[in-house]
């Protein structure tokens, strides 16, 4: 039923932008993704990860039931460039709002004042 | 992607001594644009990427720009277009040179679902980008200063 690296990589991307680090060992690390509540264990390089880290990965299914790690990419600072980004949509939007009302009449945006 | 703060200094960097100031609103307003309509739906709820991603396209996006120029008045609605998709441009510009484990952006939907980058930086090269965003405020601050003396 799901086999292969393309349909893993196909269920990795869906869910990429939330998978977690779980446990760390020796061999490998377990992968969460707390949507689905699924824990994966990993076999591969440890190398520089931390537990709770986000990440994306391609990795081959094994029908054993673990995946082969094959690439990896954690993303640092993850929640910080969430943040950063929803000041920055507050600050575009407070902007536009500047220069713009919207009228309720006529259903559509126009220019508060020319200043320029 | 950079963050949204990246796409948006980028934008004002560029933009930031345009005469008109409503359509500056509306460049701004299109380099976040790629983003404020794909990111937040996909990552509420990630079963939806594949119909979301789409989005982040020229062909969609250039689309969304001519509907959302209908909802300005007549006069400016030529120029909130124009301004609205440079901004989308320089969005996906910006987005052309990172790279993901994957490549993600499918420049030539509908004609092609093959996602291509030239791959020189990852999204979270907040080192870099924290040096450039302190230099621009840095920038800014002085300017208001200036301004107020």
């Amino acid at each position: 039923m799901f086999g292969g690296t393309r349909k893993v990589r196909w269920y990795i991307a869906c869910y990429q932008k939330e998978t977690k680090i779980g446990n760390i060992y020796g061999d490998g690390f377990e992968i969460v993704q707390p949507y689905d509540d699924v824990t994966i264990f990993v076999s591969g390089d440890t190398t520089g990860l931390i537990k709770n880290a986000y990440v994306t990965l391609m990795a081959k299914f094994h029908k054993e039931g673990y995946l082969e790690l094959q690439s990896i990419h954690v993303h640092k600072h993850r929640r910080v460039k969430f943040i950063a980004s929803i000041v920055t949509a507050i600050i575009v939007f407070a902007n536009f709002i500047r220069w713009f009302k919207f009228d309720v009449h006529r259903k559509w945006f126009v220019e508060r004042c020319q200043t320029y | 992607m950079p963050d949204l703060l990246t796409h948006f200094s980028v934008a004002y960097l560029l933009r930031r001594n345009a005469k008109a100031p409503h359509l500056r609103a509306t460049f701004y307003l299109g380099a976040i644009l790629p983003d404020i309509v794909t990111r937040p739906v996909y990552i509420l709820y990630p079963k939806a990427f594949w119909a979301i991603t789409v989005l982040h396209t020229p062909v969609a996006l250039t689309l969304l720009c001519l509907l959302i120029s209908y909802i300005f008045y007549n006069s400016v609605r030529e120029m909130v277009f124009a301004n609205n998709t440079l901004g989308v441009y320089l969005h996906l510009f910006l987005d052309l040179f990172q790279k993901h484990i994957t490549p993600e952006y499918m420049w030539l939907f509908p004609l092609s679902w093959k996602a291509y980058e030239i791959g020189l930086f990852w999204p979270e090269m907040h080192e870099l980008t924290s040096c450039y965003h302190l230099i621009l405020l840095s920038r800014y601050v002085c300017r208001k200063v200036g301004e107020r003396r």
